[in-house]
């Protein structure tokens, strides 16, 4: 119902300023979800998991207390240490989903040491995400961080063992 | 009452008193007045007037008057006798003399109305001046509502007899309705706006000081956020405890996968069950204090508490 309402409150928008409530939500006094969470939400990407113990899967899985989320974030890395492919699943608000389907986005296509540049700033900012929702973004780039952990650590593992 | 009131009260009896001679100080005609009045005038607040520390104490409300020199007929005694120095014609006024009689009497200066410290001023009841005690939420003289401390402690706000975690719910309970019952705002309709005002603030904060006191989870994170420790609603961070992490993801896509009824309800049950016995092991963890322990059972609670929520919302009706 709020994507239906939101599409043609864009449109209808042709506000210069970043950040500025579109003139719908302003005239009903009532803050809105930014289009790309409301988007990510009824149509999120890379929904499912991958084998856990694939040795080409590193799963990353992290919780925030304070609101009792959890999410897990799985990435396919090949020999170079590219990831082809993401999964996510995750338990929470609106915006902690979009949070981490936008990651699953971004992390496809790069290299470990890219995705770790990602930031939690990034993502809020392509969410528009308000200051109470910021912990979301936090906890996708930490479950990012976690994957990359736990591939790199069975990678150790393999190496060592093979040697 | 100032000494000076007692000897326009009192005149009669000040003269009787004094055996025609003039006062020596006020304060030791005080001390004689004093030793006239009985017992009816004591304060009623818990206030104790500051006495002094050294020598005979006097306590201005106090019938009784101590120290040896100050009986009436033993002051009497002691000033109309013959004045070593000068002989019986000498009416006494010397000053050193004077000086040791006010302090044999008095020890310290007695404490009438001084000025109040700043500190006294600010706990000063705005009605009628007498002290009130901290947390104190209506003046015991005039009934006048007091401004919200915000420095009180919830428990202390409850008048708890300790801030642990185990807390008996009926006696919270009680003394929420007790406090109510004296401040609730419906109560105050005759009284000025200020006080109207302070009786609302106490309201909501009693209101809520009782919602978080009386939900064990939100007890917890209170608890944890009294003693400083940076866990709980209060840690916006992230935990990656994988143990943990993986039940609460099986558990709620277990009840993500399934709309029966039935099978939801005995979800609901075992996770209630589930909540007590983390309930039982946080009042354990509290009362040893063992801090680690108290958070990761925090934490616990948090998500089991979520998960609840979870399954009430399925639930088509409860």
């Amino acid at each position: 119902m709020l994507a239906s309402l939101l599409p043609s409150a864009a449109s209808a928008l042709s506000s210069p300023a970043v950040g500025a409530l579109p003139l719908l939500a302003q005239q009903l006094g009532r803050r809105m979800y930014h289009k790309n969470v409301v988007e990510h939400y009824e149509r999120p990407r890379n929904v499912g998991s991958f084998d856990k113990s694939d040795p080409d899967v590193g799963t990353g899985l992290v919780g925030a207390p304070a609101c009792g989320d959890v999410m897990k974030l799985q990435i396919k890395v090949d020999e170079q240490g590219n990831i082809v492919d993401a999964r996510f699943k995750t338990f929470g608000c609106g915006s902690a989903i979009a949070s981490s389907s936008v990651a699953t986005e971004w992390v496809k296509g790069k290299s470990l040491d890219e995705v770790l540049k990602i930031k939690n700033s990034d993502i809020a900012k392509h969410l528009s995400l308000p200051p109470v929702k910021l912990h979301c973004s936090m906890l996708a780039e930490d479950a990012i961080k976690a994957a990359v952990k736990d591939i790199q650590a069975k990678r150790n593992k393999s190496a060592t063992a093979a040697a | 009452m100032s000494a000076r009131r007692l000897a326009t009260l009192l005149p009669n009896a000040c003269s009787e008193l004094l055996g025609g001679g003039q006062p020596r100080t006020w304060s030791a005609l005080a001390h004689s007045a004093a030793a006239l009045l009985d017992d009816r005038c004591r304060p009623s607040t818990s206030y104790s007037p500051v006495e002094p520390a050294s020598g005979p104490a006097v306590h201005r409300y106090a019938g009784t008057v101590q120290a040896a020199a100050t009986s009436v007929s033993q002051w009497r005694k002691a000033h109309t006798a013959a004045c070593p120095q000068h002989g019986p014609s000498c009416s006494h006024n010397h000053p050193r003399q004077q000086q040791s009689t006010a302090d044999a009497t008095t020890g310290t200066k007695p404490a009438p109305r001084r000025a109040l410290t700043l500190e006294e001023v600010e706990k000063a009841c705005r009605g009628c001046e007498k002290l009130v005690k901290r947390g104190g939420l209506v003046c015991n003289g005039c009934a006048t509502v007091q401004p919200p401390d915000e420095s009180l402690s919830y428990f202390e706000l409850f008048s708890l007899p300790d801030s642990s975690f185990d807390l008996d719910p009926q006696l919270l309970e009680k003394r929420y309705k007790q406090l109510q019952w004296n401040l609730h705002p419906d109560k105050m309709g005759h009284k000025p706006a200020q006080e109207r005002e302070f009786s609302a603030q106490h309201a909501s904060l009693i209101n809520l000081a009782y919602s978080i006191l009386k939900s064990p989870l939100s007890r917890a994170n209170y608890l944890l956020a009294l003693k400083g420790v940076n866990a709980g609603e209060a840690f916006e961070g992230t935990i990656d405890d994988p143990e943990l992490l993986m039940e609460v993801l099986e558990a709620r896509e277990e009840v993500e996968s399934t709309d029966d009824p039935v099978a939801l309800s005995q979800l609901l049950a075992r996770n209630r069950k589930q909540q007590e016995g983390l309930v039982a092991r946080l009042s354990a963890a509290f009362r040893s204090g063992d801090m680690a322990a108290a958070v990761s059972l925090t934490h616990q609670l948090q998500y089991v508490a979520k998960l609840e929520q979870e399954i009430v919302k399925k639930l088509p009706q409860l």
